[in-house]
């Protein structure tokens, strides 16, 4: 079976871009994105001599780009550390203390259709999402974009399980009114 | 089990991790409750949507360079 080798020459035309593209996803900053791409090749240089060519080029790049990734959101979590006590006991601007919907925060079943239906939904949705408060935002980023289940996200970011169901209920909560009130003007 | 209660354990549901005790109270509150079923499949929809997100974002042809020189000189 044919290895795979590396060719570092080439390594900006073909990779920097797809790269970049995918760190802007997770984090919303062009510099730190573009410093993760140049630490991307940077750590694939310095262990170039481990690669055994069982993963494409390509593969191995992302790999080492999302350890760094991994990398910056526990940093990140670390920063926001003493912003995650638990939002709950906050005055609650979707529920009554009876824990019925406020009337003004009630969802809006035709906004199921404008989901479905809107061209524009990625740029709402983006929109929306980096409205979310930093810790919901990253909580958000590791689950949906990076597909990785509660335990991974608790374990790297040193969470709790219920800190992590507080964090995503409440980005949701959000997220969904933002989108709602988006369409509703 | 109320409104709060719901939408919370409807995002677990979505993950497959509740008990049989709480998927039958959430079926019954949701039954009653229009709001509750508006949020969770919208909630659902959006979970779809985000697993989707791309961005093609590039890089300029200056920041490109830079990174080249970068390493080029640690690579030296």
């Amino acid at each position: 079976m044919a290895k795979h080798t590396l060719q570092p020459d080439t390594w900006i035309d073909k990779f920097s871009d797809p790269l970049f593209g995918y760190a802007m996803a997770r984090i919303n900053s062009r510099e730190i994105a573009q410093d993760l791409v140049q630490e991307t090749f940077l750590v694939a240089l310095r262990t170039k001599e481990n690669y055994r060519g069982e993963v494409s080029e390509k593969n191995w790049l992302f790999i080492i780009l999302k350890s760094r990734i991994l990398d910056y959101y526990k940093k990140k979590k670390e920063v926001l550390g003493a912003n995650l006590v638990s939002e709950e006991d906050d005055s609650d601007e979707f529920f009554q203390s009876s824990g019925h919907w406020a009337k003004n925060a009630r969802p809006n079943p035709e906004t199921t259709e404008n989901m479905v239906r809107e061209k524009e939904f990625f740029s709402v949705l983006e929109a929306c999402k980096s409205r979310l408060n930093e810790m919901q935002n990253l909580v958000f980023t590791m689950k949906y974009l990076d597909g990785a289940d509660s335990e991974f996200i608790c374990k790297e970011l040193d969470i709790t399980s219920s800190n992590y169901w507080v964090l995503v209920h409440r980005a949701k909560l959000h997220l969904r009114r933002c989108l709602e009130l988006k369409w509703a003007n | 089990m109320n409104c709060k209660e719901a939408t919370k354990v409807g995002e677990q549901k979505l993950e497959g991790k509740i008990s049989l005790s709480k998927r039958i109270d959430l079926f019954f509150h949701l039954l009653m409750c229009k709001y509750c079923r508006a949020f969770i499949e919208q909630s659902k929809i959006i979970g779809e949507k985000l697993r989707l997100t791309k961005s093609d974002y590039k890089l300029t042809e200056e920041e490109k360079a830079s990174i080249a020189e970068h390493i080029d000189a640690h690579s030296n």
